[in-house]
C-alpha cells in the first residue's frame, strides 16, 4: 500500500472514530501527560495496521481491536517503566481534555480503571453497544465466557453505583 | 442505579467529546516515528547483508586473484596452498550461513504471524510468539555469532600467511575477536533474560486474564 493511500484511509478513521478511541486512552490512562502518550501509542499502532486491514470485519470493530490490545500493552509496559520515565519539557501535547465536566461519567470511568486491563477492554465493548458474539469475535474468546465476565462486570458496577448512592445519602 | 442508568451516562459522550488533538502534531510524531522505525530496520539490514556482501567479496576476489596467477607477479606474496583455498571457501559458507540464517527466521516468523481472526487473543498470541522467537534466538547467542566470527578468523589466518605478517599478530587480533565475541553474546543474553523474559511474562499473565473465567 502507498503512504499517500495509508494517510488517506489513516486520517479517514481517525475523523469517524476519534470518539472511540479517547474512551479507550481515558479508560487506560489517568493523568495528561499518559494520556496523552497513550494516545500517541495508539495512533501509531492504527497508523500500522490500516495496510493490514482486509475489510472481513466493521472498521470501528478493527479500530476497538487495535485500540484495545495497544493500550493493554502500553498500560503493561507503563507500570514496569513508570519510575523511569520523564517529561520532555518541549514536548507540546497533542490532546487537550475538554473543559466540560460530567461528574458521573468520571464516576464511570473510575469504576472502569478499576477493573484489570481485560475486563476493562470488555467493559468499553459492552458499553458502545457491541453484542456478545461481536466482543467475542474482537477478544478472541468464547461468546459464554464473555455473558459470564460481562454478567460480573454489570452486577459489580450496579453495586459500586448503589453504595455511591448510600454514601451521598 | 441500574446498568441501564449507566449505559445512558456512557452514551453522553457521543454529544460532547472528551478531547480535542492537535492533528498536524500527531502527524508529525507518526512521521518521527516511522522515519526512526525505518531507520533502525535499515542499519540492521545494511550491517548483516553489508557484512556478508563485503565478506563474499574480499574473499572471490582473492580467489580469483590466486587462480589468474596474481601472487606471482608480486613478490611477497605467494600462491594459496591447497588447505587454504578449504578454508576461504569455509569462510564464504558460514557468512552465508550467517545471513540465511537471519533473512530465514525473519521470512518464518512473518508467516508465523500473519492475522487470521483478527481477535485480541491472536494479537497477544501473535506477539508472545515474536518475543518468545527473539527470546530463543538469543538465549545460545554464541552459537549463533560463531559462524560469521569463524568466517572471519580463517580469512584471516590465510591472510596473514600469505602475507608473511607476523604470527603474534594474527594472535593477537583472534584474541580480541573472541573478546569480542563474548563481549556481543553477553549482551544480547541479557537483553533475553532481563527486557524480552519481563514482557513475555507480562503478555503471558493478559492472555491468562483473557482466557480464563475465572479471574
Amino acid at each position: 500500500m502507498k503512504t499517500d493511500e495509508q494517510k488517506r484511509i489513516f486520517e479517514e478513521w481517525l475523523a469517524l472514530h476519534r470518539g472511540l478511541l479517547f474512551k479507550v486512552v481515558r479508560a487506560y490512562a489517568f493523568s495528561p501527560h499518559d494520556q496523552d502518550d497513550l494516545f500517541q501509542e495508539i495512533a501509531t499502532q492504527v497508523w500500522n495496521s490500516v495496510p493490514s486491514y482486509r475489510g472481513d470485519c466493521a472498521v470501528t470493530t478493527w479500530i476497538y481491536r487495535v485500540a484495545l490490545y495497544a493500550a493493554m500493552a502500553w498500560s503493561k509496559k507503563e507500570t514496569r517503566h513508570r519510575d523511569n520515565q520523564s517529561i520532555g519539557l518541549d514536548e507540546r501535547p497533542i490532546l487537550q481534555a475538554s473543559s466540560h465536566v460530567n461528574p458521573q461519567l468520571d464516576w464511570l470511568y473510575e469504576q472502569i480503571a478499576q477493573f484489570d486491563e481485560v475486563d476493562r477492554s470488555l467493559t468499553l465493548l459492552m458499553l458502545d453497544g457491541f453484542s456478545y458474539r461481536e466482543i467475542a469475535a474482537t477478544m478472541g474468546i468464547s461468546s459464554s465466557h464473555v455473558g459470564v465476565k460481562l454478567n460480573r462486570i454489570k452486577q459489580r458496577l450496579a453495586e459500586q453505583s448503589r453504595k455511591e448512592q448510600e454514601n451521598a445519602i | 442505579m441500574q446498568f441501564e442508568d449507566l449505559q445512558v451516562i456512557w452514551n453522553s459522550q457521543r454529544d460532547r467529546p472528551l478531547y480535542g488533538f492537535d492533528e498536524a502534531g500527531l502527524q508529525q510524531i507518526l512521521r518521527g516515528n516511522r522515519q526512526r522505525f525505518q531507520r533502525f530496520l535499515f542499519w540492521q539490514h545494511v550491517q548483516t547483508y553489508g557484512s556478508t556482501l563485503f565478506m563474499l567479496t574480499l574473499i572471490g576476489a582473492i580467489l580469483i586473484a590466486n587462480f589468474t596467477g596474481v601472487p606471482d607477479k608480486i613478490d611477497s606474496l605467494r600462491a594459496l596452498a591447497g588447505w587454504e583455498v578449504v578454508a576461504l571457501l569455509v569462510a564464504m559458507v558460514c557468512w552465508l550461513q550467517f545471513s540465511l540464517s537471519v533473512y530465514l527466521g525473519q521470512k518464518m516468523r512473518k508467516r508465523r504471524e500473519q492475522s487470521t481472526t483478527h481477535s485480541l487473543r491472536e494479537d497477544l498470541d501473535k506477539e508472545i510468539c515474536h518475543t518468545m522467537y527473539e527470546i530463543k534466538a538469543r538465549r545460545n547467542p554464541l552459537l549463533g555469532f560463531i559462524p560469521p566470527y569463524a568466517g572471519v578468523g580463517l580469512f584471516l589466518l590465510v591472510v596473514f600467511g600469505v602475507t608473511g605478517v607476523s604470527t603474534w599478530l594474527l594472535a593477537f587480533f583472534l584474541v580480541v575477536m573472541v573478546i569480542t565475541l563474548v563481549i556481543e553474546s553477553r549482551s544480547q543474553r541479557r537483553l533475553a533474560e532481563r527486557d524480552m523474559t519481563h514482557r513475555l511474562r507480562d503478555l503471558e499473565i493478559l492472555r491468562e486474564k483473557l482466557v480464563d473465567p475465572a479471574s
